[in-house]
């Protein structure tokens, strides 16, 4: 699997921050950016897209 | 990829501030930091009821400017901007504008990118991969291991 990267798009008026991080799942990936975003600012809403959920379900059944 | 965020921008880092306002034009020596907040003057050295902790005196603001400033709140740790309203429409820096809007917008920008990396930094992901400002105003940043 490739290295994790994190992208970062900062909006036109310099309000508001999207954080990605791609190449990583699960907690990891949440690990991997809490930190910048508590440091940037106010997080006001988090996704979790298919593939963590993914992760997370072959963790549960144990695959 | 798996989960992304969405973060409302505080400035709050004044290393990241101060590099941000580098990034704006200004050179090291024109800006000062200060613990403790201290007094703005106006265009004509008065003192002005302001104070703050980041500081960079009018003479390096522009023709007939006020002291411009960042004070830090003691409770959120949140640097706030003290622009004055002659500055925001009529002064014009070295960057070509004035203090208003789009100015403030820009060292947003500056300081989010500034952050980010400073912040990478300290959990290994302080490597720059791509760096780009986009045609809508917005700037991408890619950071890898490193």
């Amino acid at each position: 699997m490739a290295e994790p990267e994190i992208e970062i798009l900062i909006s036109p008026d310099g309000k508001t921050v999207k954080i990605e991080v791609i190449n990583a799942s699960g907690a990891e990936c949440l690990r991997l950016t809490e930190r910048i975003e508590f440091g940037l600012g106010r997080v006001t809403g988090r996704t979790l897209t298919p593939d963590h959920q993914r992760v997370k379900e072959r963790v549960k059944d144990g695959t | 990829m798996s989960h992304y965020c969405n973060v409302e921008l505080e400035l709050r880092d004044i290393d990241a501030l101060v590099l941000a306002l580098l990034d704006m034009g200004f050179v090291r020596t024109e800006i000062e930091v200060h613990s403790e907040a201290q007094p703005l003057y106006g265009f004509q050295g008065d003192l002005r009821p302001e104070k703050a902790h980041v500081i960079i005196r009018r003479q390096h603001v522009g023709d007939s400017s006020n002291d411009l400033g960042f004070v830090k709140d003691p409770v959120t740790g949140r640097l706030t901007a003290i622009i004055s309203d002659f500055d925001q429409t009529h002064v014009i820096g070295r960057h070509g504008g004035t203090y208003g809007q789009a100015w403030v917008d820009s060292l947003s920008k500056a300081y989010a990118v500034r952050d980010s990396i400073k912040l990478g930094m300290r959990d290994g992901y302080g490597r720059v991969i791509k760096q780009e400002s986009r045609a809508d105003g917005s700037i991408y940043l890619r950071l890898g291991r490193g």
